[in-house]
């Protein structure tokens, strides 16, 4: 721990008129990227980079929290207007936000979710703040074995999720791991299904497949919607008064799962290789089977959207424990910010704390500024969605694609993410039409790779016998709780439906 | 140098503008093609030599992001563009050369379908183990694996698994390869100690300065900078080597005119001090200053090593 | 339902011709996918043979989103012949007449507006290429 004067110090150089303004100025533009579908906070930040080369270490790296912090609640507010979320993690917003939209409450939702975002960034940024070091050196110690019985276990709370059929999940899921199998395959690197498509070789692109299966599957079906009963406003904007505000009771009342939301995201996103939106649905899952408070869950919840949010945005103040505590970046946004430090000639490292303690904690003072910022600005940015949602459905959706389009060519460099990401509509419609669960397919992806591969490593560490699964007391654990939980999740789902 | 004296007199002579591009001018934007995604080291140092050479010669850049295969994607786009000079794409030789030489068929491309300009950077790949580990050097790891019965080695690239091929071909050391997504997967591991060493490209050096690893051997042909007494894989008996370099290429057939001009203003935004710290930062090296043809002799050595590596 | 079983078929069918094979490893390339194959032929012909779970399809719907997805896919091929600049106006002005919308100040906002800020903001201003 450095000396309080330099922690003061650190804070007194995020505390200045220009970092804050860099602040807002970042948390400004996160929210807006974060709720255009197609364009995320880490394309953005990826966008930024260059532009932060003439900007002061500091100012530079505020802005960039400021930007991904933004884009945390960002990608709620679509999720909860139009039904097609901002950012994967916000899918699982979308199932009691967009109800509770349709019920003329879009405001609330969203000051809900604002409020829950918040809460759960500001609880996980406490948490690095106070405890990076130690909670790195435990993350370290979860190994290829840990992190796959992790997965598994985080597999069987989400698959409280899978619906009203458990075949239909099952095969939802197992395309889903099919699909993620295209690319090299992370053991030998031999390329596999790529059908002569080099651009395939990395693997079916998670931004084309995120954006195609959550955003424009929607935004299809609302097109034809529109055709067919003419035009409307996307969601009604009724009531004011109650409807629009979220009490202290409501607020309170979802003390539980945001809670909860905050401790999963912030285990998570500790720990490299699960992620934010397994994070939040692995929330949602748990929050559902507890007590619903009135409104059932998809019905428009507000727990439903408390749990999912607070959750997803735990993960981004935890992702940083590895990369202070250890140099190591927990996920892709953290590693931008090491290139970012990189570029202003700071490596990053275990000696980080020693050599650059002022501007840690002019970073930590930065996050916090940022989370105070993301509630304040985040007031002024929801009455402008719901300003900008009056506009008619035939102007807000060929729109919204035209961003998908350009946001995911951006992304993945060429036009053939976007052929791919209308394929991955194309099925997610059909899909949806079947039975499926897309959500349960779009989970089973985003794991896919990190699952085959962490499945290869213990293969390699534990010689190929499950036996020895007995010399990781974690990992063992771990699948007890997986079996645990499947089984109570199981009889509980069964018993309420 | 002398190339430059020479060509600098002729323009002197031909334009008198004090430029030794004089004679070759682009008719628009330069598109610089990046193998990688945005946001990368091999994105940020692209986007630096292309706002360098900008800057040196006034001339537009246009950086693009293709990334797909370590660069395959990108290189298979460029060699169907024409080659005025007007598109270069900037990748890594090992995903190209091991392509090449295990799959030549189904590549589009080979080594002559394009010009090469220059090297930007030489990757350090060093094997390192926890500082505690019992053993200093390749030697010690065989004999600690021989004991251990296998030990566990993290590599996030195919030629570091050929290479541990290599090794227990010649020693039977055993060594077990755990396959890893990148350089900081590998650190991770060991640090977490769940495995007993692995390959690292730059993300080790502040572990080793703060004394959490050690190096055990270089996997280039040479030692590294930073680490002067570490002996390289080959100096330990192992005669097998990595060298991946990041490299700048255009599609074949460029008019040799275009080829120098460009290849020099390469070569001068290389040399400028903040493209110096950036490669320092992100790669743990000087930046690398071979020309056309030297570049052109580095990827045919090049895939005459992998082929080796293959055991071809 | 057994379209479940066939497509599991086909993936058997397709495997050997698209994958390679490594001698070493616990895992080969071929493991998961294999796997994921026969999870599929068993759990499609489960439910082929007790069909479960609900299904929603609206002929017209469908059509018209099988429409729209086709003109999406042609706007995409029209952007990579003719740049983004022409194209997106042309596909946002066939989607606002699929919708049938009518008013023309949306109109205009929505075919003209949109794509050129966007334009603006993409090349222009933050300096990255769009087709």
């Amino acid at each position: 721990m450095p000396e309080l004067s330099v922690i003061l110090a650190g804070f007194g150089d995020a505390f200045t008129l220009v970092n804050l303004m860099f602040v807002v100025l970042g948390v400004a533009a996160g929210q807006m990227v974060g709720a255009i579908p197609g364009i995320g906070p880490i394309m953005a930040m990826a966008i930024a980079i260059p532009f932060t080369f003439a900007l002061d270490p500091l100012v530079a790296i505020s802005f960039l929290v400021g930007i991904n912090k933004g884009g945390l609640f960002g990608g709620a507010i679509p999720a909860i207007l139009i039904n097609t979320p901002g950012t994967p993690d916000a899918a699982a917003t979308a199932i009691d936000g967009h109800p509770l939209a349709r019920k003329g409450k879009p405001v609330k939702a969203m000051k809900m979710a604002l409020y829950a975002s918040v809460t759960g960034d500001t609880v996980s940024d406490l948490v690095l703040i106070t405890l990076a070091a130690p909670l790195a050196g435990l993350a370290l110690k979860m190994g290829p074995v840990e992190i796959l019985a992790l997965m598994i276990f985080a597999f069987s709370i989400i698959s409280g999720l899978i619906g009203d059929s458990l075949v239909k999940g099952l095969i939802a899921a197992v395309l889903g791991l099919l699909l993620a199998t295209v690319g090299l395959d992370p053991e030998h690197g031999t390329p596999r299904f790529y059908f002569g498509y080099f651009q395939l070789f990395d693997g079916a692109s998670l931004v084309s497949v995120a954006v195609g299966m959550l955003a424009v599957a929607e935004i299809f079906r609302r097109i034809a919607g529109a055709r067919r009963h003419g035009p409307q406003p996307a969601v009604p904007l009724t009531g004011d008064g109650a409807a629009r505000r979220v009490s202290w009771a409501e607020y309170w009342g979802c003390r539980g799962v945001i809670a909860r939301g905050a401790a999963i995201g912030t285990v998570l996103g500790a720990i490299p290789g699960i992620g934010s939106t397994a994070a939040a649905f692995m929330s949602y899952a748990s929050a559902r089977k507890g007590p619903d408070g009135g409104t059932p869950f998809g019905e428009g919840s507000l727990r439903g959207i408390a749990a999912t949010e607070s959750a997803n945005s735990a993960v981004m103040g935890a992702n940083l424990i590895p990369l202070l505590g250890i140099g190591i970046p927990g996920s892709i946004g953290a590693a931008l910010l090491i290139s970012a430090f990189m570029i202003h000639g700071i490596q990053p490292g275990p000696l980080l704390f020693e050599t650059q303690a002022r501007l840690i904690y002019g970073l930590f003072g930065a996050m916090l500024m940022a989370n105070l910022m993301n509630l304040l600005v985040g007031q002024v940015s929801l009455r402008f969605w719901s300003f900008v949602i009056r506009a008619p459905e035939s102007v807000i959706f060929p729109v919204a694609l035209l961003f998908c389009f350009v946001g995911v060519y951006l992304s993945t460099g060429g036009l053939f993410g976007v052929g791919l990401m209308l394929v991955a509509a194309v099925l997610s419609y059909v899909m949806t039409a079947l039975g499926f669960p897309v959500i349960v397919f779009i989970i089973a992806f985003f794991l896919g790779e990190g699952f085959e591969r962490s499945l290869s490593q213990s293969l390699v560490i534990l010689d190929a016998n499950p036996v020895n699964v007995v010399g990781h007391p974690v990992a063992l654990s771990l699948l007890v709780l997986a079996a645990v939980s499947a089984v109570w999740l199981g009889r509980r789902g069964g018993g309420t439906e | 140098m002398k190339i430059r004296t020479i060509l600098a007199a002729a323009a002197l002579a031909v334009a008198g503008a004090g430029s030794a591009m004089a004679e070759w001018a682009p008719s628009g934007p330069i598109k610089l093609w990046i193998g990688f995604g945005a946001g990368g080291e091999t994105d940020t140092l692209g986007r630096l030599i292309a706002q360098k050479m900008g800057e040196s010669t006034g001339w537009d850049f246009v950086v693009e992001n293709k990334p797909g295969g370590g660069g395959i994607a990108m290189f298979t786009q460029l060699q169907a563009v024409p080659a005025d000079g007007m598109t270069l794409g900037m990748g890594v030789t090992m995903p190209v050369l091991v392509n090449l030489t295990i799959r030549p068929d189904e590549i589009p491309f080979n080594l002559d379908s394009f010009d090469y300009l220059h090297t930007v950077a030489l990757a350090q790949l060093a094997i390192i183990a926890p500082a505690d580990a019992p053993f200093d050097d390749l030697a010690g790891l065989v004999e600690y694996s021989k004991e251990k019965g296998g030990a566990l080695v993290a590599f996030d690239a195919k030629p570091q698994e050929l290479l541990m091929n290599f090794v227990n071909g010649q020693s039977e050391a055993g060594l077990k390869p755990v396959s890893t997504k990148s350089s900081a997967e590998a650190l991770q591991q060991v640090l977490g100690g769940h495995v007993d060493a692995a390959f690292n490209a730059g993300a080790h050096i502040p572990q080793l300065e703060a004394g959490k690893v050690k190096m055990i051997a270089s996997a280039n042909a040479v030692r590294h900078s930073y680490a002067p007494d570490t002996a390289t894989v080959q100096e330990q008996g192992f005669d097998i080597y990595v060298d991946p370099y990041f490299y700048i290429a255009a599609p074949a057939g460029l008019p040799a005119e275009a080829k120098t001009a460009l290849a020099e203003a390469i070569g001068q935004a290389l040399m400028a001090e903040d493209t110096k710290t950036a490669i320092m930062n992100a790669f743990h090296t000087e930046p690398s200053d071979k020309g056309p043809d030297e570049t052109k002799k580095m990827l045919e050595d090049g895939l005459v090593n992998v082929g080796m590596l293959f055991g071809k | 339902m057994a379209v479940a079983a066939f497509g599991a078929a086909l993936i058997l069918w397709i495997m050997p011709a698209h994958t390679e094979t490594v001698s070493s490893g616990w895992i080969t390339p071929q493991t998961l996918p294999r796997a994921c194959g026969i999870a599929l032929i068993g759990l499609g012909l489960w439910l082929a043979v007790f069909p479960g779970g609900k299904v929603e399809i609206d002929g017209k719907e469908a059509a018209l989103c099988a429409l729209v997805a086709a003109v999406s896919a042609a706007g995409v091929w029209g952007m990579g012949r003719f740049g983004f600049l022409f194209v997106a106006p042309v596909l946002a002005a066939t989607l606002v007449a699929i919708i049938g919308e009518r008013r023309w100040p949306w109109i205009v906002a929505g075919i003209a507006a949109a794509p050129v800020s966007i334009w603006l903001l993409v090349p222009v201003l933050l300096g990255r290429p769009l087709p």
